[in-house]
């Protein structure tokens, strides 16, 4: 990948600078997060869930040699075909060979964070194919030509004003801000995109290796339109994305629907297993199962394996102080916040990314969040002692103290921060003491029992106390 | 396939042991969600579905099959219908809905082999309303379960803008990890080309995260139970 034109200072100031980010972010993050809480709460054992889909996650990337060869032999069973990729280039080419065989024109796509990981729309373009991302949120990005600031809500730091104008200059007509007129003007103009679109590309939110199934879940419908409708279907997977059965496929839906946005269950959760079958009389005649490496592998086998385990559900945007103030971009790569912090530099190495791990209060809410409980903070620390060893002090300890003081300084970040940690030690605390601490207490708590913080904190007992 | 072997030597090679093959997943002895509906009577499972898509915009009506007709009345005015496409589906010719049509002189066309396929789908896209039999449907989430198949088309309860769901009350079950369990009882005939789990209308925040019903699939979904 090309070197961002910004440095990593440039933008976060870029972005601390910019009113809408100030107010669309904290507003997207606490409905989020809002929603999070009560629909795991509804749970009642959430523990016992996060365990459950913790382990699923963990035997599947321990055994994941053994479950894609499963997955592959029952795609193939069913009729589809199956590439295997090692690199971004590798998937790029299956990609356009297939577009270039089919003489397509048009390409539909539902979301796919793994096709923004490898830029396709970029190469499908330079090859003249026209590219239309279907997803709302994608759509209003692709036409403003920016890239997601949020995993799931990749067009929250867009304006209502702002998409008005973008949908305008499409329909040639001025359009009013009105969401309803919105919506309906990207429903007729995408419906015709659908109807003519040669191939359809979707992601993958889970594989199931029993079956060979591809299950995409959805709340717009657009990546059942992506594949409904064209001749030909591409899902493109990280390779870590699947799981055994649907016994298991259960659990980790269940986790991820609620972790995101709250809902039991998205509005649609749609199950490919295979092109069209004799007797269909609609459905894509042809289903390519693209399974992307692209330095995923190079997590294996090391501290950073838990990562593999990700289901990106972007709790962890929802609960950080610090993507709060900074948002998506300032990120720099595809993926932003906690889970951003410590992937991107995995997949693309340190020498453009090293500031990132320390893109981080370590108050631990992402870690208390995670519904496959990735140790996020921990690992951000594994990051620092990583690019230390690698011979990258000056610039660590010169981060690691502007880290803090880029919280402390700001009353904000350090507030919610703070709180964060009181309500996300919760569940580490016995009989009030915390005994296996994360992150930075972990040093201490090695060694001895750390008293758990009060419910409220000081700074809060002062602000409405200690004034009266 | 040379590619095949390759990718998945390195990950083991990665995992630093030898190649695995055939893993079955572990056991798992008890389930996080044990319980958690099966205490629920065949009432109360009704009752919570119906709740679950009422909070998502969704009407349910609860039937006779006798009174089927006047349902399709109902809704025929409430979402001013003019047009349909339905599955060819033995239990919605049961319930006369087709020859209901008929009667009350909705242009309508049943998703079948005699038809062209540019016909099915041009109409599909262009009615009013599609209507499907359901499967299973989840007390939990207010899930309707779709096995799409033939005469069964996916773009039915997809273009539209208004969907019309009607299934038996005695296909609630309590949540999802009963569909998965019939979907693996299907395993060995193999599953339909797809299969789809519907929770309401379609929906997106994607505008200031503000609501919006309907911007991809359709934006107003009814439901009817029928004892």
């Amino acid at each position: 990948m090309s070197a961002h034109p910004l440095s990593f200072d440039q933008r976060v100031e870029k972005a601390i600078d910019d009113p809408i980010l100030k107010k669309a972010v904290p507003f997207a993050q606490d409905r989020l997060r809002g929603g999070r809480n009560t629909a795991v709460e509804q749970l009642g054992n959430v523990e016992e869930w996060r365990e459950r889909a913790s382990a699923i996650r963990s035997h599947t990337i321990e055994n994941l040699d053994s479950y894609l060869e499963q997955l592959a032999n029952n795609v193939r069973k069913n009729g589809g075909h199956v590439h295997f990729a090692e690199t971004a280039q590798d998937a790029v080419d299956v990609v356009t060979r297939i577009a270039r065989e089919k003489n397509a024109k048009s390409i539909i796509k539902s979301k796919s964070m793994v096709s923004e990981e490898i830029h396709l729309n970029k190469h499908l373009e330079e090859m003249g194919i026209k590219v239309i991302e279907s997803d709302l949120g994608e759509y209003i990005i692709q036409l403003a030509n920016e890239t997601p600031s949020h995993i799931i809500a990749p067009a929250i730091h867009k304006t209502r004003t702002e998409i008005a104008e973008l949908f305008s200059e499409v329909a040639g007509r001025k359009l009013s801000e009105d969401t309803t007129e919105l919506c309906q003007f990207a429903r007729e103009t995408l419906r015709e995109e659908f109807l003519q679109a040669d191939i359809g590309i979707s992601g993958c939110n889970f594989a199931v290796a029993e079956s060979g199934s591809v299950v995409l879940v959805s709340n717009e419908g657009n990546a059942r339109l992506t594949t409904t409708l064209p001749k030909v279907h591409i899902a493109i997977m990280g390779m870590e994305r699947l799981v055994p059965t649907w016994e298991e496929l259960d659990v980790v839906v269940s986790m991820l629907t609620r972790s995101a946005t709250g809902q039991k269950i998205s509005v649609y959760v749609t199950a490919i297993n295979s092109a069209r079958q004799v007797e269909d009389l609609d459905g894509p005649e042809e289903f390519h199962l693209v399974i992307l490496d692209n330095g995923r592998s190079d997590s294996l086998g090391t501290a950073y394996q838990e990562v593999l385990k990700c289901i990106r559900c972007s709790a962890c945007l929802n609960v950080c102080p610090v993507y709060r103030h900074i948002g998506g971009h300032a990120y720099g790569g595809v993926y932003s916040g906690p889970i951003g912090a410590v992937l991107t530099p995995l997949l693309e190495g340190y020498d453009q990314w090293e500031e990132l791990p320390y893109a981080s209060s370590l108050c631990g809410a992402c870690t208390e969040v995670c519904p496959v409980k990735i140790p996020l903070h921990d690992l951000l620390i594994e990051h620092r002692k990583d690019q230390v060893e690698a011979g990258r002090p000056p610039l660590s300890e010169k981060l690691a103290f502007k880290g803090f003081g880029f919280a402390a300084s700001r009353p904000s970040v350090y507030d919610f921060a703070i709180n964060m940690a009181h309500k996300g030690t919760g569940f580490m605390a016995k009989d009030g003491m915390i005994t296996q601490g994360p992150g930075i207490v972990k040093g201490w708590t090695d060694v001895r029992d750390l008293p758990q913080p009060a419910k409220q904190s000081f700074r809060d007992w002062w602000k409405k106390e200690g004034k009266e | 396939m040379v590619q095949q072997e390759a990718f998945l030597n390195k990950l083991a090679k990665k995992l630093g042991r030898e190649r695995r093959t055939g893993v079955t997943p572990p056991q798992w002895n008890t389930q996080p969600y044990a319980g958690m509906y099966e205490s629920k009577t065949k009432e109360e499972r009704i009752e919570l579905f119906i709740q679950n898509l009422n909070a998502l915009n969704t009407e349910v009506d609860r039937i006779d099959p006798k009174d089927m007709g006047a349902v399709l009345e109902k809704v025929i005015q409430k979402f001013n219908i003019k047009s349909s496409v339905l599955w060819d589906d033995k239990r919605l010719h049961d319930l006369q809905i087709p020859s209901t049509f008929d009667a009350m002189g909705i242009d309508h066309l049943v998703w079948n082999s005699s038809i062209p396929e540019d016909t099915l789908r041009e109409t599909a896209a262009r009615v009013d309303l599609g209507v499907t039999y359901a499967d299973m449907g989840l007390a939990e989430t207010g899930s309707v379960v779709l096995f799409n198949g033939g005469g069964k088309g996916r773009p039915v309860s997809l273009l539209p803008p208004v969907y019309l769901c009607i299934l038996s009350e005695d296909s609630i079950v309590p949540r999802l990890t009963q569909a998965m369990e019939t979907i693996q009882q299907q395993l060995p005939q193999g599953l339909p080309a797809c299969i789809n789990f519907i929770t309401g209308p379609s929906r997106t925040g994607d505008i200031e995260m503000d609501l919006a019903l309907g911007v991809h699939g359709p934006g107003k979904v009814h439901v009817v139970l029928v004892k």
